[in-house]
This record gives structure tokens, C-alpha cells and sequence, in this order.
């Protein structure tokens, strides 16, 4: 390979460096908090800096990184494809914005505490676990996202706090253990841990003695794991306990970044590593129509399920955890289609990221307004509020779009990735009635409750005659600005869908491209 | 011999902590997860094979197996990593305990 190479794919870990070195440096300097404030600010911009330029790098094929130059299956492998570097793009921008609301919101002290240090950590952990080609290395960083998660979600310990932060570290405690039984298991039955070689290997089961049923039952507890970690119908009951407890930025975080790193190990593990072995060894029975069976169960129970619950919810927090288990219930739907009928993978997995993109950006910046809102009037309860429209424009103009969005209206963002998935059971036309037609039945069905729960939260918030209490009250403007980022960003997004949809179109192709990914990791040393 | 010997006492892990996962004091539904955490890296541990020498490189005889050396590596770093998730769980107990001043699970989740 020649040395230009070389430095591109050295540049590979410089994201994961920064935000290292960044978390560090605001660790050792607590005794003055604006060094820390331009510390951090300027760590994020170089983070931002390094995920976009490598992001445009990677679009003709992925960059690999070997530590300490171990060749592929025995070191461990850094893989960046324009997938994992679209959603690290999304990640940075969301962390960018939740880091501006921070400052002006977190109280100094807690600032100075260690407040940026755990943010950059958690970066840290996020960007690992997306950038790693190494099963167990991706439990790690897991666990990093996850341990930094803990502290923050627990940050002010109050008793609301803790006892959410108690479920939440219990039950990622006992995932973590399945992770590793089931990794255990993969490792025994296939003798690798490196992505790419497990997928090379599952393509050749009689070559390497592998038995097919054990990776089924070992990957669909994998399965499970990633499904409790995205909140999916039946593991979703930590949800709404733990973003109404946790500060509202970092519910923004949970639901825009760590939720969606649990979505991308499942597409990364079942889309780019399964398929190659695809083989039907169980009757009719592969892997991935085990998944794809059971993946859309449990997304349609989370759209219908998560819409009914937040249409009843007081609690704008609530209402928005719910509204986040429906919307990754939509942004699970397509990959079950994806899973079951290889023809339409590309289209399934367009609509998949643009939704993830799309919800990351609007529930991030729904979450900050409810901050907001909590901050400035002191409650978060729909009873108490009233009339925020004419109180304060920017907060409702930026809540209004961000609502739309998730629901999927013209021109903004979001509605690009409902049209994605009402037309694909139109293109695909070896799908089967039965399932097309119970798709868009779940979808219209869901779309029409995020309709309900988003009009809900519009009137009786929004509009109507302002309350006692939100007229005693002053939103800071510094908050609300960050708000119109996440805004001008939603609809520039919507209006300019077709210059960024070459990127997003070629994120999907990589993640379904097994053999680029096998070729890439094992053959360019 | 050995296999089956670690099959019981793995089996009696998992058992011992789903057990007390399920009893009503949080301690004890703690220590449950932790003794879960255990007994995964346990099982990870027969996962490289049991029959085999120490792995060593040598010139002379290369036809000896040996253990698969890598499990190994993979558990100390799990154990690694859950002893920060314990300290922390403890320390999080403690302050639910002085928030609460209770650590029954049903008094601080209420009955469902």
C-alpha cells in the first residue's frame, strides 16, 4: 500500500485521541472552569473536524487501522466505513449542541466537578464502539459508554436519581454478562472474535467445523442484549424511568448517541457479519429470518405500545421517553423486512439511517427544550404549562419543528425517511402480501399516534391561554438559540435532502457490504 | 473430570445469582448481578478448552496442545472492568440507602 494510505488510516483513531485527550485535559484542569469550558469546546470542534473530514474519505471504501500493526485476525482491528463515520457525525453534532446548552445550564461547581470530562469520556466510548472490528473489543466499549452513562445519569444523586440510576446499572449490568456468554460462545463455536474473519468464516461453516444452530442460538442473544440496550418492546421499561430522572441534557445524549450505538452493533453484527453465512441449516429457519421474525414482533409491539403510552402521559419527559420507544420501534421496522427479503436491504437500511439521523437530531433538541422549560417554570407537567407559544417563540418554533419532524411532515427531515419506508413495500415486489400489508398498517397506525401525542403536546403546552406559571417565568435566550442549531439544521436537512443523500445511500451499502468489509480488514495489510 | 466439575459449579453460579437476584433486599439483589458477572467470566474461561499446557512457545516439541490463551486475556480484562461497575454499584446503593433510607425493593418501587 502506499505511505498516503498509511496516514489516512493513522487518522483513523484520531477521533477516538481527541476525545481522550480532551476528557483528560478537563480532568486536570478543575481549578479554573473557563479553562475547562474552552478546553472542552475546543476538543469538540476538533472532534467534529476529524469525523467529517474522515467521513469524506471513506466514501470510495473503508480505512482499517491495525494496533500495533498486528495483521487482521489476530490484533484488533479499527474498521471506519461511511456507516459508522455517518452516525459519529451525528453523534458529534449532537454532542456539540448538548455541550453549548450545558454550559449555560449546569450549575458551575458541577461543572467544574467532572461534568465535560464524563461527556468527552462518553464520546470516547461511542466513538470505539462504532469505529471497533473486534466483538469483544466492541463489549469494552460498551462498557466505557455505558460506565460513563451510570455517573451521569446519577450526576445530581438526588432520590429520583438513584433509584432509576440503581435499575438502569443493574440491568445493563446483567446485559453485559449475557454479552459476554454469548460472545464466549460465538468465540468457541468459530475460533475468531475479528468481525470481518467471523464473517468470512460463517461463509465457509464446513471449512472451519462451524455448527450453524449454536451461532443462531448465541446470536440471538446478542439479539437480546442489543434490544434491551435500544429500548425496544419488552426491555424498555428503563426508558421512561430513566430520562425523566436524568438531567435533561443527558437524556438528550442517551436518546440521540448511546441508544443508537446499541442500533448500529445490531445492524453492524446481523447485517455486515451474518449474512455471508446465511445458510439455512434449521429447515426453513437462517439466522437472519430469526431475526427478522423476531425483530418485527417487537418493533411493531414498540410503535403501537410506545404511541398508546405517550398519548397518556402528563410528563413531557415521559411523554418523549415513550414517543423514543415508538420512534426506534420505526427505525427497527424496516431492518426486519431488510432481514427477511435480501432484495430490498439497501432501501430498508436508507430509511433506517435517515430515521436514526432524523430522531437523533429531534429528540436531542425535544429533550433540551424540556430542560429548558423544567429550568425556567420549575415543572415539566403538560397540566402546568399553557401558552409557550406567545411566552417564548424560538423555544416553540424549535419544539413545533422538532415534533414534525418525528411525525414526518414535509419539508422537514424526518419526512424523508417516512416516505423511505411507505415505499418500500411498493418496490419490492417478490415481498409477500401478508407481511407488506401489516407493515404499512403498522405505520399508518404509529405514524397516526405520533400525530395524536405530538398535537397533544402542541395544544396543550403550546397554545391556549398562558398559565400563571409560565408567565412568571423567563426563558434564557442563550438555551433557546442552541435549540434553533438542532432546528436549522432539521429543516436545512429536509430541504437539502439530495446533497446529502448520496452520503447516506453509500452508509447503507457499506453496512450491508460483507465482502468489502471481509476484504478490507483481512487482505489490505 | 474437570469439564464436569465446572459445568456444576457454573450451573450452581447461575442459579445462586438469579436466586438472589430475585430477592427483595437490594443488597442482596446486587450481589446477585455481581455473582451473574462472575460466573459469565467462569464460563468464558472453559470456553478456550481445559485440556493443554500452559501456553508457552517452544522450538521442541510444537505437537503438545495447549489452552487457548486468548479467553484468558478477554477475562482479565472483563474482570477489570467489573471491578469499576462494583465499586460503583456499591457506592450507588449507598446513596440510595441515605436518599430512601431503605433498601427493600418493594418499599422503593412500590408494589406493582
Amino acid at each position: 500500500m502506499s505511505t498516503s494510505t498509511s496516514i489516512v488510516s493513522h487518522a483513523l483513531v484520531l477521533p477516538l485521541l481527541i476525545a481522550l485527550l480532551t476528557a483528560s485535559l478537563t480532568l486536570l484542569s478543575r481549578q479554573s472552569l473557563k479553562l475547562t469550558i474552552s478546553l472542552s469546546l475546543l476538543g469538540t470542534c476538533a472532534y467534529v473536524a476529524s469525523i467529517i473530514s474522515l467521513l469524506f474519505s471513506v466514501q470510495h471504501g473503508p480505512l482499517v487501522y491495525q494496533f500495533s500493526a498486528w495483521p487482521a485476525p489476530y490484533g484488533i482491528s479499527f474498521v471506519a466505513d461511511s456507516f459508522a463515520l455517518l452516525l459519529l457525525c451525528i453523534t458529534a453534532i449532537v454532542t456539540a449542541g448538548v455541550l453549548l446548552y450545558s454550559i449555560t445550564t449546569v450549575d458551575e461547581s458541577k461543572q467544574k466537578f467532572s461534568y465535560h470530562s464524563l461527556l468527552h469520556f462518553m464520546l470516547f466510548g461511542v466513538t470505539g464502539a462504532l469505529l471497533t472490528g473486534d466483538l469483544f473489543n466492541l463489549f469494552v466499549w460498551f462498557e466505557v459508554t455505558l460506565m460513563t452513562s451510570y455517573v451521569l445519569v446519577t450526576f445530581y444523586s438526588t432520590s429520583k436519581q438513584t433509584k432509576a440510576g440503581m435499575t438502569y446499572v443493574v440491568l445493563n449490568l446483567i446485559g453485559g454478562a449475557f454479552m459476554l456468554i454469548s460472545i464466549g460462545g460465538i468465540y468457541a463455536t468459530t475460533g475468531t472474535l475479528n468481525l470481518a474473519d467471523l464473517s468470512y468464516r460463517l461463509s465457509h461453516p464446513d471449512l472451519y467445523n462451524i455448527s450453524i444452530p449454536s451461532v443462531i442460538l448465541f446470536s440471538m442473544i446478542l439479539f437480546v442484549v442489543f434490544a434491551l440496550k435500544s429500548g425496544l418492546v419488552p426491555l424498555h421499561f428503563w426508558v421512561p424511568l430513566v430520562y425523566q430522572a436524568a438531567p435533561s441534557p443527558i437524556s438528550a445524549l442517551l436518546s440521540g448517541v448511546v441508544k443508537k450505538v446499541g442500533l448500529y452493533a445490531m445492524i453492524r453484527i446481523f447485517f455486515t457479519v451474518f449474512p455471508s453465512g446465511d445458510s439455512a441449516p434449521l429447515g426453513e429457519f437462517s439466522i437472519l429470518t430469526i431475526f427478522g421474525i423476531s425483530l418485527f414482533v417487537l418493533s411493531a409491539t414498540s410503535i403501537i405500545f410506545g404511541g398508546i403510552s405517550a398519548l397518556s402521559q402528563d410528563n413531557i419527559d415521559n411523554l418523549l421517553a415513550y414517543s423514543s420507544i415508538s420512534q426506534m420501534g420505526f427505525i427497527m421496522l424496516p431492518l426486519s423486512l431488510a432481514a427477511l427479503f435480501p432484495s430490498i436491504r439497501e432501501m430498508a437500511l436508507i430509511a433506517t439511517i435517515i430515521l436514526t439521523l432524523n430522531h437523533s437530531l429531534a429528540k436531542a433538541s425535544l429533550f433540551l427544550a424540556s430542560g429548558c422549560i423544567k429550568n425556567a417554570i420549575g415543572s415539566a407537567n403538560l397540566s402546568d404549562l399553557g401558552g409557550l407559544s406567545r411566552h417564548s417563540p424560538i423555544l416553540s418554533i424549535s419544539v413545533f419543528v422538532s415534533i414534525f419532524s418525528l411525525v414526518g411532515l414535509p419539508p422537514v427531515f424526518g419526512f424523508f425517511g417516512k416516505l423511505h419506508l411507505l415505499i418500500l413495500p411498493l418496490n419490492a415486489e417478490p415481498i409477500q402480501t401478508m407481511y407488506s400489508s401489516l407493515f404499512v398498517l403498522i405505520l399508518l397506525l404509529g405514524t397516526v399516534l405520533s400525530f395524536l401525542y405530538a398535537i397533544r403536546l402542541w395544544n396543550t403546552g403550546f397554545w391556549g391561554a398562558i398559565s400563571s406559571t409560565v408567565s412568571d417565568s423567563t426563558i434564557p435566550v442563550q438555551n433557546q438559540y442552541v435549540l434553533l442549531f438542532f432546528t436549522i439544521l432539521l429543516i436545512s436537512l429536509g430541504i437539502g435532502f439530495e446533497h446529502i443523500s448520496p452520503l447516506i445511500e453509500s452508509a447503507s451499502r457499506s453496512a450491508i457490504d460483507s465482502s468489502g468489509y471481509i476484504e478490507a480488514v483481512l487482505y489490505h495489510r | 473430570m474437570t469439564p464436569l466439575i465446572l459445568a456444576l459449579i457454573l450451573g450452581s453460579l447461575f442459579s445462586l445469582g438469579t436466586f438472589l437476584l430475585l430477592r427483595r433486599d437490594l443488597l442482596k439483589a446486587i450481589l446477585g448481578v455481581i455473582i451473574l458477572g462472575q460466573a459469565a467470566n467462569v464460563y468464558l474461561i472453559t470456553m478456550g478448552g481445559l485440556s493443554g499446557t500452559v501456553p508457552v512457545l517452544s522450538t521442541s516439541n510444537s505437537s503438545v496442545s495447549i489452552t487457548d490463551p486468548l479467553v484468558q486475556a478477554l477475562v482479565l480484562t472483563a474482570i477489570v472492568i467489573s471491578l469499576g461497575t462494583t465499586a460503583f454499584v456499591l457506592v450507588l446503593l449507598l446513596r440510595v440507602y441515605d436518599e430512601h433510607g431503605t433498601l427493600d425493593i418493594d418499599r422503593l418501587w412500590g408494589q406493582l
